[in-house]
């Protein structure tokens, strides 16, 4: 008789059940919140205020020495499409029909403050570095793009066309340049300062003065602030940001945070379940081992019951046959008495045949 | 068969402009609609006044003192069932007999929910009608409508009315004519005191009625023209767009001043305790000048007729819902305030060039002494009491001032500024300095606006030499606009943005297109050896 299948999904439940709680307050207490590094530098992009010119690709193209792109920067009716950054361009600037008019918006890498493809990074090729840049090490690189897959805001790229070493390409945001006290090359290529550079806590002390200077220019929100835990890019914009291309439904929590619980489960489950199953296993054994014996010791139990009954049954028998047995001799004995004495007494009387039949016998 | 009538009806209707209709009403005889009841019925009016040509509205309408009663003829509203068996047996009784004569007609028995719809049936085009001061110019001197009473020289009585209680009758009373909304609200709250009726039914008592009366009288006379009768007339966007402006607007007759010394604070501070507090400057206020810059009475004169002050008192009052003379005056993001009202006159293409780029709201430009010009001398004091010598004197501060200030002369203003500063990949950059002068000056030529806010020659300089002294020789740009550095500024742009922000962002508001603001080389001349590379 070994383990049932309902106990062992009994054990089960219970184990999954006590992790799930186990681990759901561990994260509770953790608390962890990474208000980002501070000081860390960061870019205002002010949408209201770009005119999309595109100096800013033209810049990034030469301070990162980029190919250069097939239609030339001054070429402004690329505008009419929307395009994506690619592994040979780290920034586009897209155009967007609103309410208010034409609205350009620039995107690169927002550079998170906890960003999400670090987090599903297993071998730590991204970093977020406390100049506020993500950083990208191209040497750990294993190219298995879950980076690409994390980033909601689809930024990194990777380098198809390069089938010996690819590696995955975003904005840097200019971080050689920063540790030298140099503008990112957008930033100081902006003729019209739509893009402003400095610390993050002071740039959104400026988007929040231009707010409130100027009401009814902008929509009261600093994309960036919050969306996905916070990144270093932030925008202030006149249009809904919903209507300019960029997502409003990440949510405020960073993306580490979301796949930290099932993901700090993993080496419970990896260092429990073993022992766990073992454990199981084992007290199933045990008992299974335990079980026998107690049979084997009953079934020799019973059959020396059994035999004692038998030769106690037997032995009575016995007795009761030997005592038939005499009596049945002594019986015998009396009748022969009996006979006799009637032959006798026959013999006594004549005329009786009896007693000469006695005699015969 | 009934759904293609719908749709085929629907296109046929020539007055109804785009998509929707403007004539949307919702039927319903309960006031408490309760979950076993149908839905209201969407009835499209002027589809059925359209298909009963011919016929007066006395087929629909009860006729009460010749005056149309807006209401369905057989519901009396005191009985649900008995109304809701008028309403049945009329629609379906009419859209019946129309069908057995062969024309198309509306739903019949059986087909509720043809009418009762829990959504309109099309959009709504609906637009509320707005009696703007044009449209009250056309009416006072049509020649159709004429005095109703004794006391009126004017069309003022055909409308204009007030209630007395105790006879409970309505009478014109001269120079105490207002607005339909002081007494009629939107939604009534008809007390037996107020019985003012709502707005919405007070407009269509009023104005129909007249159009319809006007009607008769012009179907005798050839070409005669009589309002709109239908909802389309009124509340149809197109429509609205037809009804001709009159140009010059005629002021009201209602005795209005022309120039009003707004000097509240310093009447009460004067008659309370002059040492506690500096005297308030009084305000000379243009009452004729605004009265032909905005809508109606009712964009400043919201609750009435009556002084701002009498509601709105220095320290707030019940009547001015505790809304102090100061915020009444002064607060920018309301409407019927002053400051929120010549803000929103800045956001004008000629104005948001300059006015766009300096922050809100904008005191320090102009500073107190703009409207409170008045000072509280012994001058002023000594006219208070007097009400001819108040007017007089705010008639001759207003007088005096909205002349505008002249430009400075031609010879002081730079033709070209030749901006090379930067100069880098392209050529300096020739500024026609005294055009853009020129072109920013012209364009407020005839703003009153603007001419009394802009008191001196170099106010109008201010609008690109901002923050520095308003000064004949303004400092150069790069006096505070410096290099864009990776050390934290104090959010004033560098001189690269400084320069593109001010330029790209006036002609966009001024709504300049040329030159585009990515067409570098219109303003920046491009360099021989550099162009290639940009």
């Amino acid at each position: 008789m070994g383990i049932t299948r309902r106990r062992f999904l009994t054990w089960v439940g219970a184990a999954a059940g006590s992790q799930v709680v186990v681990a759901g307050r561990s994260q509770a207490a953790g608390n962890r919140q990474f208000p980002g590094f501070a000081e860390s530098f960061g870019v205002l992009h002010d949408v209201t205020r770009c005119i999309g010119c595109r100096r800013c690709e033209a810049a990034c193209q030469q301070v990162n020495g980029l190919p250069e792109p097939e239609r030339p920067f001054d070429d402004l009716s690329l505008l009419q499409q929307q395009r994506r950054t690619d592994a040979g361009t780290y920034t586009v600037v897209n155009r967007f029909e609103a309410a208010q008019g034409p609205v350009f918006v620039k995107t690169q890498c927002n550079h998170c403050l906890e960003p999400a493809c670090a987090s599903a990074c297993f071998v730590k090729a991204f970093q977020k570095v406390p100049s506020g840049a993500v950083s990208y090490n191209v040497d750990v690189c294993v190219g298995c793009r879950y980076c690409m897959i994390a980033c909601p805001f689809n930024i990194p790229t990777y380098e198809y066309d390069n089938p010996f070493s690819p590696s995955v390409q975003k904005c840097t945001l200019c971080q050689p340049r920063i540790e030298k006290g140099l503008l990112p090359g957008c930033v100081l290529a902006c003729p019209k300062e739509a893009l402003t550079f400095g610390q993050r806590g002071q740039l959104l002390q400026t988007a929040r003065n231009r707010i409130a200077q100027h009401p009814g220019r902008y929509v009261h929100h600093i994309y960036g602030e919050h969306e996905m835990g916070g990144t270093s890019w932030l925008y202030i914009s006149a249009a809904p940001f919903r209507e300019i291309g960029m997502r409003e439904d990440l949510g405020t929590m960073a993306a580490g945070q979301l796949t930290a619980g099932p993901l700090g489960a993993v080496p419970i489950v990896v260092g429990l379940w073993p022992v766990l199953l073992t454990g199981i296993w084992a007290i199933g054994k045990r008992k299974d081992k335990i079980a026998a014996g107690e049979r084997r010791q009953a079934v020799a139990e019973a059959e020396k019951n059994a035999r004692q009954a038998a030769e106690a049954k037997l032995a009575g028998l016995r007795e009761q046959l030997g005592k038939e047995k005499e009596i049945a001799v002594k019986l015998a004995v009396k009748n022969a008495l009996e006979e006799a004495a009637r032959a006798a007494q026959a013999e006594a009387l004549p005329g009786n045949g009896e007693p000469e039949s006695k005699e015969e016998k | 068969m009934v759904l293609a009538f719908v749709y085929f009806a629907a296109g046929s209707d020539q007055m109804v402009s785009g998509s929707g209709r403007p004539d949307w009403l919702t039927l319903s005889i309960s006031t408490a609609s309760t979950p076993d009841e149908m839905p209201p019925v969407w009835f499209a009016h002027d589809r059925h006044t359209d298909a009963l040509t011919g016929q007066d509205c006395t087929t629909c309408h009860t006729k009460d003192e010749g005056r149309i009663r807006f209401a369905f003829k057989q519901a009396a509203g005191e009985d649900y069932h008995a109304d809701m068996a008028e309403f049945h047996d009329n629609c379906i009784g009419c859209h019946a007999k129309t069908a057995m004569q062969g024309e198309p007609a509306g739903p019949r028995a059986g087909e509720c929910r043809l009418c009762h719809t829990p959504n309109a049936p099309d959009r709504s085009a609906w637009t509320a009608m707005r009696f703007d001061h044009s449209l009250h110019a056309r009416h006072e001197t049509s020649p159709r409508i004429g005095p109703t009473a004794e006391a009126d020289s004017a069309n003022c009585s055909a409308c204009h009315h007030r209630y007395n209680a105790d006879t409970q009758t309505l009478y014109y009373e001269k120079g105490t004519e207002g607005a339909c909304q002081y007494c009629h609200a939107p939604v009534a709250a008809a007390t037996p005191d107020d019985p003012a009726r709502a707005m919405r039914q007070a407009a269509h008592d009023g104005c129909v009625s007249c159009h319809l009366i006007n009607q008769t009288q012009a179907a005798k006379e050839a070409n005669a023209k009589f309002g709109p009768i239908t909802c389309a007339g009124c509340h149809d966007q197109s429509m609205q767009a037809q009804i001709a402006t009159v140009q010059p607007l005629p002021r009201f007759k209602r005795n209005q001043p022309d120039a009003v010394l707004l000097a509240t604070r310093l009447t009460n501070q004067l008659a309370a305790s002059p040492e506690d507090r500096a005297p308030v400057s009084a305000v000379a206020f243009n009452h004729k000048s605004h009265e032909a810059n905005v809508e109606s009475c009712r964009t400043c004169h919201h609750a009435s007729l009556q002084k701002c002050s009498d509601c709105h008192t220095p320290d707030g009052s019940r009547e001015g819902a505790f809304v102090g003379l100061g915020q009444a005056m002064h607060v920018a993001d309301r409407d019927p305030s002053c400051i929120g009202c010549h803000q929103q006159a800045q956001t004008d293409a000629a104005c948001a060039g300059c006015h766009s780029m300096t922050p809100a709201p904008d005191f320090a430009a102009t500073g107190c002494q703009a409207c409170h010009g008045v000072a509280a001398d012994e001058q002023t004091v000594a006219v208070l009491t007097d009400p001819d010598a108040r007017a007089a004197m705010a008639a001759a501060f207003v007088k005096r001032r909205g002349g505008g200030a002249p430009l400075p002369p031609e010879t002081d203003i730079p033709e070209i500024v030749t901006i090379g500063t930067l100069s880098d990949a392209y050529e300096p950059v020739r500024l026609p300095h005294r055009k853009i002068v020129r072109a920013l000056a012209d364009r407020i030529a005839e703003n009153t606006l603007a001419k009394t806010f802009h008191p001196t020659s170099e106010t109008l300089c201010q609008g690109c030499h901002h923050n520095a002294a308003a000064l004949p020789k303004p400092p150069a740009c790069a006096s505070c606009h410096g290099t864009m550095t990776a050390t934290p500024s104090d959010g004033r742009p560098a001189l690269l943005g400084a320069y593109h922000l001010q330029c790209i962002t006036c002609h966009e508001r001024m709504g300049i297109e040329k030159p585009a603001a990515t067409a570098c080389t219109e303003c920046h001349p491009p360099r021989s050896s550099t162009a290639s590379q940009n």
